[in-house]
């Protein structure tokens, strides 16, 4: 039998439903991937086979004649894998069926199920999936066709919707600001006052930005080298931070400090120096590290915490308003992806008449080919190919466009095997399960 | 001429509603129809102002409505070269709303004065008033970047992450395109006030004093500021977009105001 007969379904878990006690321990390395898609095409329980592991999701798409077998089949193998007791919590893993599952991989695609919604990482998590299937032999006709779909839902909504735009954390909105004082931040150099964590972060999404020249500037002079070497910048003494505040153009700010490190009337001494350049400090400690009424001068963008979470919070918000424009491209997509499946019942059909029709041509152009000389014989050939295509090819498209249409169709496609005698023999899809009165299938 | 006078701000509104959708709702329709119906209506404009002077065998200048047309192309064309040149079409909304608003005002009190003053045909006159239209043109788009700046500058000042921050290009590039435009203005302007003084000395004699002479010498002394300003004095963009604003209310002032409530020798604009 053929792909076009088995029913799609995914088991997985996700951020939803398992705790993350529960997901880091059900996440397969690609090693292990192999080796379950290889072994689940041996047992040939699923027709086709395709793993998803990322940090927040582990998911099997598949496909298989007896969905409630494969469901078990699947709680087994994650149970067993990953000693994860899914009879005992089975609410930790959710199954869908058909239409579902393929909506749901066109949605996990495209940031709509992520966690931190429309974030791009899962797209390549869901090609490498899909290449390690490939590899594995265990990616067919279906799924190979869904994945496609499921990447191309995914550009669209990353092309087409603001999904995916805006800085969703701290470190990376404050980054984004930048980028709206500066035009181009690799003419830009950043001073980081303080070498603590999220400072270091929020540096590290500058660079990434394209900015020039760090500087790190830290009460331990050591920690502030270190740090240096690693990020490709410079060292600078605490007490020499006032010195740089007059040549940088972005701070970022997160000492320990319990008093602010600079005064407004430091600060002004600075900007007279700096020639109406502006100065963009993103202060990130708490206590602040800046004296906030710095905010008020002509050139200086002082951003504290709050402010940056509220950008998030914003873009955030942004994204939400997107969903319904990106669930109007996942539908889109699904509908095209289930429009090619419906046509899939047709294909044997069509692939016996044609076969059908091919072999009574060569017998005929057999029969007669001897009354022709060699160069008419050729022509002979060439002339019946062509009536023969011109012929099948709009009784082609009928037939697909029945295979669509439910009972009736499916009907009119029988009344083609009765009338020209086809035969309904399985062609086999090798290593793929069996069953009695199957249809085969090729691309 | 009355269907151009229809057809012109009819087209210009719908390019001005295209960017609107664009900038409030990021229109993906919007964002693919509003420049190439922005370049077809730029087109239009100028051939329309072109044949108008073959036509009348005079530059399009005789009355101040005139005048605003020519500022609504030139505003027009700088802009067109300006979205080319960063990519971002954002600002158009706040452009060609000014161009649609110099263009109705032209087409609605447009009329053919009977009698047309000879100096218009004078090459030293044509020189005088193309550099001053263009001096004005430049003055609006560096008060409009400017009024731009303003807006996102205390946006993020105050951590307002609105619809401002989202759609307008970086601060920088609107300082950047408030202070040349200012300069190109003030450059323009010079020009300008050397012909016309010297025209004048020749058509009319001394005429020392007079409220348009008088303003639009205010406007240069606020543009001339601006760029030394920046350059010299070490001002902030900020300051720069101020001074720009003030020196395009002073235009306007000259443009509209002076002319209905004073008597000037500089009767056509």
């Amino acid at each position: 039998m053929g792909s076009s007969d088995m029913s799609l379904l995914v088991v997985g878990m996700n951020h939803r439903t398992a705790p993350i006690e529960v997901r880091e321990r059900v996440t397969f390395s690609d090693k292990e991937v192999r080796e379950i898609l290889s072994l689940a095409r041996a047992e040939q329980t699923l027709g086709e086979v395709l793993l998803l592991s990322t940090c927040n999701r582990t998911e099997f798409y598949g496909l298989s004649n007896d969905n409630g077998a494969a469901e078990m089949y699947i709680r087994n193998i994650i149970s067993r894998q990953k000693q994860v007791d899914l009879a005992a919590h089975p609410g930790y893993a959710y199954t869908l069926s058909d239409v579902e599952s393929a909506r749901h991989l066109l949605r996990v695609a495209t940031g709509l199920d992520s966690m931190l919604i429309g974030e791009p990482q899962i797209l390549g998590q869901v090609k490498q999936a899909h290449q390690l299937s490939l590899e594995a032999g265990a990616c067919g006709l279906v799924l190979n066709r869904l994945l496609h779909t499921a990447v191309a839902a995914g550009k669209r909504v990353r092309t087409e919707t603001q999904l995916g735009s805006g800085a969703v954390s701290v470190a990376s909105a404050a980054a984004e600001l930048a980028g709206k004082i500066f035009e181009d931040l690799s003419t830009r150099s950043v001073l980081l006052i303080g070498a603590g964590e999220m400072g270091e972060l929020t540096a590290r999404h500058m660079l990434e930005k394209g900015a020039a020249n760090l500087t790190i500037a830290n009460r331990t002079f050591g920690k502030a080298m270190e740090l240096a070497t690693e990020l490709n910048g410079l060292a600078l003494p605490l007490d020499r931070v006032e010195e740089a505040l007059a040549c940088v153009d972005i701070v970022i700010s997160s000492t320990g400090s319990t008093e602010p490190i600079i005064s407004q009337t430091q600060m002004k001494r600075i900007v007279s120096r700096r020639s109406g350049r502006p100065i963009y400090i993103i202060d990130i400690a708490v206590p602040r590290d800046f004296d906030p009424t710095i905010g008020r001068l002509d050139g200086v963008f002082l951003q504290n915490l709050d402010a940056m979470n509220l950008l998030v919070d914003k873009n955030l918000e942004e994204r939400r308003a997107e969903i319904p424009r990106a669930e109007v491209i996942v539908e889109e997509e699904l509908e095209k992806f289930l429009v090619w499946r419906r046509s899939l019942a047709a294909t044997p059909a069509i692939k016996q008449l044609r076969e059908r029709l091919e072999e009574i041509r060569r017998q005929e152009v057999a029969r007669y080919g001897g009354r022709f000389c060699e160069e008419d014989r050729e022509q002979l050939d060439r002339l019946t190919e062509s009536l023969m295509k011109k012929i099948l090819h709009p009784a082609m498209d009928k037939i697909r466009s029945w295979s669509g249409s439910g009972h009736l169709g499916s009907l009119r496609i029988d009344t083609i095997y009765e009338l020209l005698d086809l035969p309904r023999g399985d062609e086999g899809d090798p290593g793929r399960p069996h069953r009695p009165h199957g249809d085969g299938e090729k691309e | 001429m009355q269907t151009l006078n229809i057809l012109l701000p009819t087209l210009y509104s719908l390019a001005w509603a295209d960017y609107a959708l664009l900038f409030f709702r990021d229109d993906t329709f919007a964002e693919k129809t509003a420049p190439p119906l922005l370049y077809l209506t730029g087109t239009l404009h100028g051939i329309a102002l072109v044949v108008l002077a073959i036509h009348l065998e005079i530059f399009p200048l005789a009355t101040v409505f005139e005048a605003f047309s020519v500022v609504a192309f030139s505003v027009l064309v700088v802009y067109l070269l300006i979205e080319w040149h960063i990519g971002v079409r954002t600002t158009g909304f706040f452009i060609v709303g000014v161009v649609f608003a110099f263009q109705l005002v032209s087409s609605a009190f447009i009329t053919r004065p009977t009698e047309v003053n000879p100096l218009l045909t004078d090459p030293s006159f044509i020189l005088h008033a193309s550099t001053a239209v263009l001096g004005y043109a430049a003055m609006a788009i560096s008060a409009i970047y400017g009024l731009l700046y303003l807006m996102l500058f205390y946006d993020i000042k105050k951590h307002r992450f609105g619809l401002i921050y989202k759609q307008l290009p970086s601060l920088e590039i609107m300082a950047n395109f408030t202070y040349r435009a200012a300069s190109l203005g003030f450059v323009f302007l010079s020009v300008a006030i050397v012909l016309g003084l010297a025209l004048m000395v020749k058509v009319y004699g001394a005429h020392w004093w007079d409220p348009k002479l008088t303003i639009t010498f205010v406007a240069w002394l606020i543009y001339g500021s601006c760029t030394v300003g920046r350059r010299l004095w070490g001002w902030s963009p900020r300051r720069v977009a101020f001074a720009s604003l003030a020196g395009f209310a002073v235009v306007l002032f000259s443009f509209v105001v002076v002319n209905l409530l004073f008597t000037s020798f500089h009767g056509f604009v």
